[in-house]
């Protein structure tokens, strides 16, 4: 016998309030993977920022701003929701009906994946050049730097009341760490302190044959462009690299669209100074194109490191340091 | 006598209605649905007639979105007996067959003569006589992608407590996946060479800086060395260690030494 044939009924979708527990979690998938620009005009938001935030890249999977708006809004406060923010997660609870429910939305707006491919580590010309390929995991790679206020989230969580006094809810990167707190921070997130090989391959720009070609620069294969020249800078060219000179142009902002590499990785050369871990010449751990180096420094070069020990730096420009994470699957 | 049975049969409707009211609710909480394949799914399952048997597990976002199960067991209609649908909860881990009989089980359905079930997608079906009961499991529904659902005890804050890094995704030389639990792993991934599997490596749930001593050797990666022998050889090219550390065969994995 086979059962069930007769009834055609449509499928039940979310049983006892079905509207209304449907609309409500796709609303909340929304303000923390996608808000809207429009809530940015709201006037609660100026109260959960040091800086207003500019563009809703600032305000996905931000957990200060789900905080305030859990708040200040006067629909979810009359809903009482509650939030929780965990390392890699946060967590939103509410109430409908006699139902408790609990959501949990990952904090992973802000990565790239690295595709699958063979990748060559270091400058063209390099002495320790490394090839290698990430056929058997994936790499996710934060697309900017882990900036102040997420650093400041993590300290409050991990109760450093020393770090917590020091920070502000900025989306500046987090300059003021040392490698030990930069590597514990990723690792508190599931992550790791980006590697350098893993930077290179993100913002190489794709190539055949990386043994014998590599791109000098992210955004183009040719060797010829602003960085060699002695051509005035334009506001174009510091949307490619932001370097000495392009204040003039508009004020740097971390989760800006500048310095993008053919992943979406931002800050691929000039911004600030980063710092990797090198697995394969652990000396050579420093990104130093900067946006205090003038465009024709020799520094703005794809694969060129320095060796940062936290206090050495010599002095090339900015001593502000930052850093990103990446994670494996 | 009639008159009675029919109070009874109604004292039977109610409970088992409050029952799939409260299950349609905790089942929201479903991420993952194991059926049992000797069960044809839609079949009316008559065998063996009066016994007990296990039918389906299904993985729920319990407490702080730590993983539990639940397991579905039948007893089988007979001349005899009408058919009872149980239910248990235990952990992730453990083996549904071994608390077939268990007195702990909680009675979801009774006093039924047919019984088949189907899942398809998100959607878990009870086929009993001519009713037809319906489960949804919004956490496996793509337009919740990035959301999970609990709706279970969902006010307990959450302890992360630091574990000893364990091994969560595991395969052999045939690529045959072994474990896989990675998805519920709360600190970074470090893969290590433990195979000759070409697609995939073993995975810890914990953090470990790659070629550093004792660590896993950073993985090169069969493509870009080119090579194609046996992985579990000391100074493999399939990975590299930092500064002066070898890579080292131990236990069938490669690490730095």
């Amino acid at each position: 016998m086979i059962l069930g044939k007769k009834d055609k009924s449509e499928p039940k979708k979310l049983d006892s309030d079905e509207g209304v527990l449907y609309s409500t979690i796709m609303e909340i998938k929304d303000l923390w993977y996608n808000p809207d620009s429009e809530i940015l005009q709201r006037d609660w938001t100026k109260t959960c920022f040091a800086e207003k935030p500019e563009t809703t890249a600032e305000l996905a999977c931000n957990y200060s701003f789900i905080e305030c708006l859990l708040d200040h809004d006067e629909r979810y406060k009359h809903e009482e929701m509650t939030s929780q923010d965990y390392a890699q997660y946060i967590t939103i609870a509410f109430q409908l009906d006699d139902n408790k429910y609990t959501l949990k939305l990952d904090k992973n707006c802000h990565e790239v994946e690295l595709p699958k491919n063979i990748y060559s580590a270091g400058a063209l010309g390099a002495e320790n050049q490394l090839v290698w390929d990430n056929y058997q995991y994936q790499i996710y790679i934060d697309k900017y730097y882990v900036s102040e206020h997420e650093v400041l989230l993590w300290a409050k969580r991990t109760k450093n009341t020393e770090l917590v006094a020091k920070l502000k809810k900025s989306t500046r990167p987090a300059f003021g760490l040392s490698l030990r707190e930069r590597n514990k921070y990723c690792q508190d997130h599931g992550k790791f302190l980006l590697e350098s090989r893993v930077f290179d391959a993100g913002s190489f720009y794709p190539s055949n044959d990386q043994l014998n070609f590599k791109s000098e620069v992210p955004w183009t294969k040719s060797s010829r462009h602003f960085l060699k020249s002695a051509q005035p800078l334009s506001k174009s060219d510091c949307k490619d690299a932001y370097v000495k000179g392009c204040q003039k142009f508009f004020a740097w902002k971390n989760k800006m669209d500048i310095g993008l590499t053919w992943i979406g990785l931002r800050h691929g050369l000039g911004s600030y100074p980063e710092v990797f871990r090198n697995t394969y010449e652990s000396a050579a751990n420093l990104k130093i194109s900067n946006l205090l180096l003038p465009q024709e420094h020799k520094e703005h070069r794809l694969g060129r490191r320095g060796d940062w020990r936290e206090k050495n730096f010599n002095q090339l420009g900015s001593e502000k340091v930052a850093f990103r994470c990446m994670r494996l699957k | 006598m009639h008159a009675v049975k029919v109070v009874l049969i109604g004292m039977l409707f109610i409970a088992n209605s409050l029952a799939q009211e409260s299950l349609s609710v905790r089942w929201q909480s479903v991420w993952q649905v194991r059926t049992n394949p000797t069960f044809p799914m839609e079949e009316n399952i008559k065998n063996p007639a009066g016994g007990n048997v296990f039918i389906a597990e299904l993985f729920l976002y319990g407490p702080n979105f730590k993983s539990s199960k639940d397991c579905l067991y039948l007893q089988v209609p007979s001349g005899r007996e009408m058919g009872s649908l149980f239910y248990l909860n235990i952990e992730s881990e453990q083996d549904c067959q071994k608390f077939l009989l268990s007195e702990q089980r909680e009675k979801i359905k009774k006093g039924f003569f047919n019984f088949g079930f189907k899942f398809k997608k998100n959607q878990f079906t009870f086929y009993i006589d001519l009713a037809k009961e319906e489960f949804y499991f919004p956490n496996l529904d793509q337009k919740f992608e990035g959301v999970k659902i609990s709706t279970l005890e969902s006010s307990k804050p959450l302890v992360v407590k630091n574990k000893e890094p364990q091994v969560c995704f595991d395969v052999d030389d045939e690529c045959e996946v072994l474990t896989s639990t990675c998805d519920l792993c709360q600190q970074a991934i470090t893969p290590v060479i433990a195979s000759n599997c070409p697609q995939t490596t073993r995975k810890y749930c914990g953090a470990f800086l790659c070629g550093t001593s004792g660590a896993p050797a950073c993985i090169r990666g069969r493509v870009a060395s080119g090579y194609i022998g046996p992985y579990c050889i000391n100074d493999s090219p399939l990975a590299y260690c930092q500064d002066e550390l070898r890579v080292i065969c131990i236990n069938g994995e490669l690490v730095c030494r």
